[in-house]
């Protein structure tokens, strides 16, 4: 760790994910195949990591489903 | 801050006055800006740009200039004060001069332009400089050019008499000494259209015979609006398209489908409290894009953020929509959505603003026939656009549906049967009053929220605050003089969306209810809520890899990233770019880039190294569909063991094209053969038997034992270029062959 330094990272940029209230809904959302293709893995117990140019269609898959997900940030999708 | 509740702050036209007048020709704006704002010669075109621009806010050097305009250049200046829009079209601004009488074309604005006090609308992107105007509409079409006046320099004109070239007075600042040259109520000799004049047109008071208004028995009395019926339909329509966008055609027409969704929307097709209204969804559609509150993007029409006149009292907003009123052209009375008319075709904008000028010439009123006629005679050519069974009545029925769909909901004009004259609101609005009216008084506790998640809404109390706000998070189902909302989970959560929150949602509810929130309305809003944060999409997000657990945690500390994503993965709260200060970029990966190579495979086959600092995130993952990983150390790259239990899995779902083409992407090569081997493996079948082979010097022995007719019959097999196999029985017979032309086989043991 460089101490008091900045510290060493790689960005990832424009990167789509979906983070998920608790492990199971992970798994659930995993489980729907539809939405599976769509993704690509899960990046950690609650993170799901989209394919490039999915999101549009991951947004609306998960709306269909139910899941109403929140979108971050606000704006992106419509208006204020 | 100078400016105006309807025009907005005067500083953001000015710099727009000042953009445009950048792109003069130089010594057009010096010649410009020397005569109106006395600008030194010797200035640079930025300062005297600039000075041109300030000029607009400074009346005496504004009205020294309009003192010596023409009265064809001052008229249509007044026109665009009394519109309230800065911006209009040259060829609209035309045929209101000729409504006017003044048959000059384009002459009285290349006036106001060269005097300063008007400005071409120019693009940004103007591929040459601005010269002339002649030029400039013929590089950028008649029908599409437009020009701008600074509402200060507008302003000036508002309260000035226009003079017509008899110099009788226009506007309504005083009794004419002539009677007005108006069509007697009661002369119905003729109703076929006179050549028009270029005599009085807007004449000062009533005539002298006309009755006084009180004492008219209309046929049916109209009644009375509150004002809020169009700003009620434009946020219906805003939330109608917030939830599904509108589509237009590459000519800009409305695409069928959503013509009839809209058409078939019965609260946006309710009737106006003063009649049926042709199209009324499309008129708000067009109203709302000519307003701001819904926005273009490519062929879509999206919802937009609510303008700033949403959040002023009502007559703001009125005055707001008054104003753009003049850039909906693809509406009709009649016809209702009319799209892409011809130039010729384009009338709304000038009738309407003709009309009301003419109402304002009369303050006791004239009828829908006197201004029909009026209309008819003076406008050049709004009459041909009228259907046959209106040209009897000389466009009447427009003139009727025009007032009740637009002028009367909007509270510019009060109607009583038959007799129109202007409200108080359209006399502040054409300068004939000095402040707007009031705002209706306040009745916040205007809501009542039901058990069964619906809001009625009386009118009294609405504002277009609280219409904005509730259309944000509840659903418009009926409009009424109680207008019925209600709370829908899919509303709510376009709103949880958009930023709000539950307890936003609630203060506004209670706020402006009378009877507080029932617990389970407020329980279903708390639960829709909770369900919106159980799932959240990052379209866009910026990831930052730490290269230890430790540093992610040090960054967490410090706050450099608030949400943890892993072992080593953070983020920012919203999902964008962290403060870079602070941190030593090793790599930057733009995810809308093609995949870059980033794995090696060993000797092996099977076994993967990740590159750490050309990986991305979808490369372990995708890696992890054929590998599993292999421990490594804290600071040793990454390692995965191709197995064939992954590798099968994964050829379920992906051909071997595919897999090739992901390796191929991600490793430089195809998939390796040994992977490739255990892909396989239970497809293909292997033998293994006991055999006596004979192995030749050279690939061209075997060649020829093959084509030498006695020994070829003895070969069983080549399975080799240089190896054959032989039947043991055939072993003697090749052997004695092969010795008598020279070529001994020594028979070896077994291995």
């Amino acid at each position: 760790m460089a101490a008091g330094n900045r510290l060493p990272v790689k960005l990832h940029r424009r990167v789509s994910l979906i983070v998920v209230a608790d492990a199971l809904l992970a798994e659930e959302l995993l489980a729907r195949k539809k939405l599976a293709a769509d993704l690509v893995g899960r990046l950690s117990e609650r993170v799901l990591l989209v394919r490039p140019g999915r999101a549009a269609a991951v947004l609306e898959e998960l709306e269909r489903l139910g899941y109403a997900p929140r979108l971050v940030p606000p704006g992106h999708r419509t208006v204020e | 801050m100078d400016g105006s509740p309807v025009e907005g702050p005067w500083e953001e036209w000015t710099q727009r006055c000042a953009a445009i007048a950048r792109q003069y020709r130089p010594g057009l704006l010096r010649e410009i800006a020397g005569r109106l704002a006395g600008a030194r010669i010797r200035s640079t075109p930025e300062t005297l740009a600039a000075e041109l621009a300030a000029a607009q806010s400074n009346p005496p050097r504004v009205d020294r200039r309009i003192a010596q305009l023409s009265y064809a250049a001052r008229c249509v200046l007044a026109c665009v004060s009394r519109s309230r829009q800065p911006v209009w079209k040259v060829s609209h601004l035309a045929t209101l001069l000729a409504a006017c009488g003044f048959h000059d074309g384009i002459a009285p604005q290349e006036e106001c332009i060269q005097a300063g006090l008007m400005f071409p609308a120019l693009a940004a992107d103007e591929p040459a400089e601005f010269d002339d105007l002649q030029q400039w509409l013929g590089r950028t079409g008649w029908t599409q050019a437009a020009v701008l006046v600074h509402p200060a320099a507008a302003a000036r004109l508002r309260d000035l008499p226009l003079l017509q070239e008899n110099g009788q007075p226009l506007g309504n600042v005083a009794a004419p000494e002539q009677p007005p040259a108006w069509p007697e109520a009661s002369d119905t000799s003729s109703l076929a259209p006179s050549e028009p004049s270029a005599g009085p047109i807007l004449a000062a008071s009533a005539a002298p015979d006309t009755p006084p208004l009180a004492a008219h028995q209309a046929s049916g009395k109209l009644p009375p609006t509150d004002g809020l019926d169009w700003p009620l339909r434009l946020a219906v329509l805003w939330q109608r398209l917030r939830a599904t966008p509108a589509r237009r055609t590459q000519a800009g027409v409305l695409f069928k489908k959503d013509l009839q969704r809209l058409l078939a929307d019965a609260t946006l097709q309710a009737p106006l409290p003063t009649g049926e209204t042709a199209d009324a969804a499309i008129l708000a559609l067009l109203w709302a894009t000519a307003s701001g509150l819904v926005r273009s993007e490519g062929d879509a029409l999206q919802a937009a953020p609510f303008p700033p006149a949403w959040r002023q009292p009502l007559p703001t907003l009125l005055a707001e929509l008054y104003a753009t009123l003049w850039h909906v052209e693809d509406w009709d009375p009649l016809h209702g959505y009319r799209p892409h008319a011809a130039e010729s075709e384009a009338v709304l904008p000038t009738a309407g603003l003709l009309l009301l000028l003419a109402i304002a010439a009369a303050p006791t009123g004239r009828t829908c026939a006197e201004l029909a006629r009026w209309l008819w005679e003076r406008h050049p050519s709004w009459s041909g656009t009228l259907p046959p069974h209106c040209h009897a009545t000389l466009g009447q029925p427009w003139v009727k549906n025009w007032l009740a769909a637009i002028a009367g909901p909007l509270q510019l004009v009060e109607m009583d049967g038959e007799q129109v004259r202007l409200a108080p609101l359209g006399r502040w609005l054409v300068g004939l009053e000095t402040s707007p009216p009031a705002a209706p008084a306040a009745f916040p506790q205007t809501l009542m929220v039901q058990p069964n998640a619906e809001i009625v809404a009386y009118r009294q109390g609405l504002t277009p605050t609280l219409i904005a706000e509730l259309g944000r998070f509840a659903t418009w189902k009926t409009l009424g003089a109680a207008c019925v909302l209600e709370l829908q989970e899919a509303q709510v959560q376009r709103g949880l969306a958009e930023g709000l929150s539950a307890a936003q949602m609630l203060q506004t509810l209670q706020q402006h209810s009378s009877r507080g929130v029932p617990a389970g309305v407020a329980d279903l809003l708390q639960r829709w809520t909770d369900k919106g944060e159980r799932v959240t999409l990052y379209p866009e997000a910026v990831l930052v890899e730490f290269a230890s657990a430790a540093d992610l945690e040090t960054a967490l500390a410090r706050g450099l990233v608030t949400v943890r994503l892993g072992e080593r993965f953070g983020m920012t709260a919203d999902g964008r770019e962290p403060d870079l200060r602070h941190f030593r970029l090793l790599a930057n990966r733009h995810y809308d880039l093609a995949p870059t190579v980033c794995l090696h495979v060993a000797a092996d086959g099977l076994t993967v190294e990740v590159d750490p600092l050309a990986a991305d995130l979808l490369a372990e993952l995708e890696l992890q569909r054929f590998a599993e990983p292999l421990p490594s150390g804290p600071a040793a790259p990454r390692r995965y063991q191709l197995t064939a239990a992954r590798l099968r899995q994964a050829a379920q779902t992906l051909s071997p094209d595919q897999i090739d083409a992901w390796f191929v992407a991600r490793s430089g090569q195809p998939l390796p053969p040994a992977a490739r081997l255990l892909l396989h493996a239970p497809q293909w079948t292997a033998q293994a038997r006991s055999a006596l082979i004979v192995r030749l010097p050279c690939p061209e022995a075997v060649d020829g034992l093959l084509q030498w007719s006695p020994a070829r019959n003895w070969i069983a097999e080549r399975l080799g270029p240089q190896v054959i196999r032989v039947e043991p029985e055939h072993l003697g017979s090749l052997q004695a062959a092969l010795a008598a032309i020279g070529l001994p086989v020594e028979i070896l043991p077994p291995l």
